[in-house]
């Protein structure tokens, strides 16, 4: 379970700053300096990183990186991490590549707290409160910090030291995908080719 | 597969940058210097407050070594050229373990004026370069020469503004006008406080 304290009086700036370094650093870690992470000069796209394994070009996991100073409860004991963000409407991306991290960055140990959890974009978008208002979209993101939570964001949960193989993981499942659908693409430039399928 | 030193050096940088973030509540800033003609990684300075700051050096292992059974030690060696080491009070050197178990700097950590460093750590001058080496004990018992710098990574914060402070207290003391000290007779007469001061 995770414990309520005071929320630290650093700026949004500094919170993002730390947020997406720490990530970065038990990303880093915990891949045995297998991942590289790159932060796109512009943040036009709502990317904090570009993550791809060393070596292997051609499929970037992008991250964006979001943090909580404290948890709070939606009325009984359990603790949540709540998360509320904005999105431009024309600028919201809902792709495979695109992942959120979400965490409580604990100010009293100076790191995030288990769990932290890694959410694919489509899966976010569609359940975290989406509402839309004019241009905006808002999300908010309501996940049990407690052990013993079957909530929706159960399957998402990881464990900080076991960011770094489970971020393997997924970059390397993009990879396989983005290799297989290319292959697939070269085969209808065949000519005659006919695409059938069972029924 | 273990993480490149390059990727150790970036991780202790932000780890320090953070626990100096975090544990001064958000009132220390950080620059990074363009270049890195003058060996500092970090120009710090409380927010708001100009003309003072310290610049710091980061420095890490991410392996202790046993001298004896049960007692681990720091190790650090770097050359520097002659022409190019800086002893002032506002320059201060960081070590510390990059714990890649845990994924974070272990306790202590080493704050220690480059005065200080420089006179410490074993320096050998060969060939217009200076050869320095830290062994510093990790142990809670220790009384080696280097227990006096320890500082643990939570109160990393709170030690920076205190040595800000006194860098600021000692900058702005007030001095006679130039005439005054060069006439026959006068003798200039300090506070001991500023003494006591001294890290």
């Amino acid at each position: 379970m995770t414990e309520r304290r005071p929320a630290s009086k650093i700026s949004v700036v500094q919170q993002g700053v730390i947020a997406q370094n720490e990530f970065a650093k038990l990303v880093m870690i915990g891949s045995g300096g297998k991942i590289e992470l790159a932060a796109p000069l512009t943040d036009e796209e709502r990317r904090d990183f570009e993550i791809h394994i060393h070596g292997q070009y051609g499929s970037a996991l992008a991250m964006q990186v979001k943090s909580a100073l404290e948890t709070g409860t939606l009325g009984g004991y359990a603790q949540y991490l709540r998360i509320h963000f904005d999105v431009r409407a024309s600028r919201l991306v809902s792709d495979p590549r695109f992942w959120y991290f979400c965490a409580f960055l604990n100010p009293a140990t100076m790191r995030f707290a288990d769990p932290t959890f890694l959410i694919p974009s489509e899966e976010f978008h569609r359940h975290a409160n989406p509402s839309r208002k004019g241009d905006l979209w808002h999300f908010t993101l309501e996940a049990s910090m407690e052990a013993e939570s079957h909530d929706r964001w159960t399957p998402y949960r990881v464990k900080q030291l076991e960011l770094g193989k489970k971020v393997m993981g997924i970059t390397r499942e993009l990879v396989r995908i983005g290799s297989t659908s290319q292959a697939a693409s070269e085969l209808l430039e065949i000519p005659g080719m006919i695409w059938a399928r069972r029924v | 597969m273990r993480i490149s030193s390059v990727q150790q050096g970036l991780i202790v940088e932000r780890e320090f940058a953070k626990f100096l973030m975090l544990g001064s509540d958000g009132r220390i800033e950080l620059a990074t210097p363009v270049s890195d003609d003058e060996r500092r990684d970090y120009e710090i300075h409380v927010r708001g407050q100009y003309g003072v700051g310290v610049a710091c050096q980061v420095k890490s292992a991410a392996t202790l070594h046993k001298m004896s059974k049960n007692v681990r030690y720091l190790n650090i060696f770097f050359d520097v050229r002659a022409d190019r080491l800086v002893n002032s009070p506002f320059y201060w050197y960081f070590f510390a373990y990059l714990d890649l178990e845990v994924m974070g700097l272990a306790d202590p950590t080493f704050l220690v004026p480059s005065t200080d460093f420089h006179r410490l750590a074993a320096p050998i001058l060969r060939d217009g370069v200076w050869r320095f080496s830290m062994a510093a004990n990790m142990e809670p018992k220790s009384r080696d020469r280097w227990n006096r710098y320890r500082v643990k990574t939570l109160d990393l914060g709170r030690v920076l503004l205190e040595i800000n402070k006194d860098l600021k207290r000692r900058h702005a003391l007030p001095m006679p006008p130039k005439g005054v000290l060069s006439a026959p007779g006068v003798i200039f007469v300090g506070s001991s406080k500023v003494r006591a001061a001294r890290p």
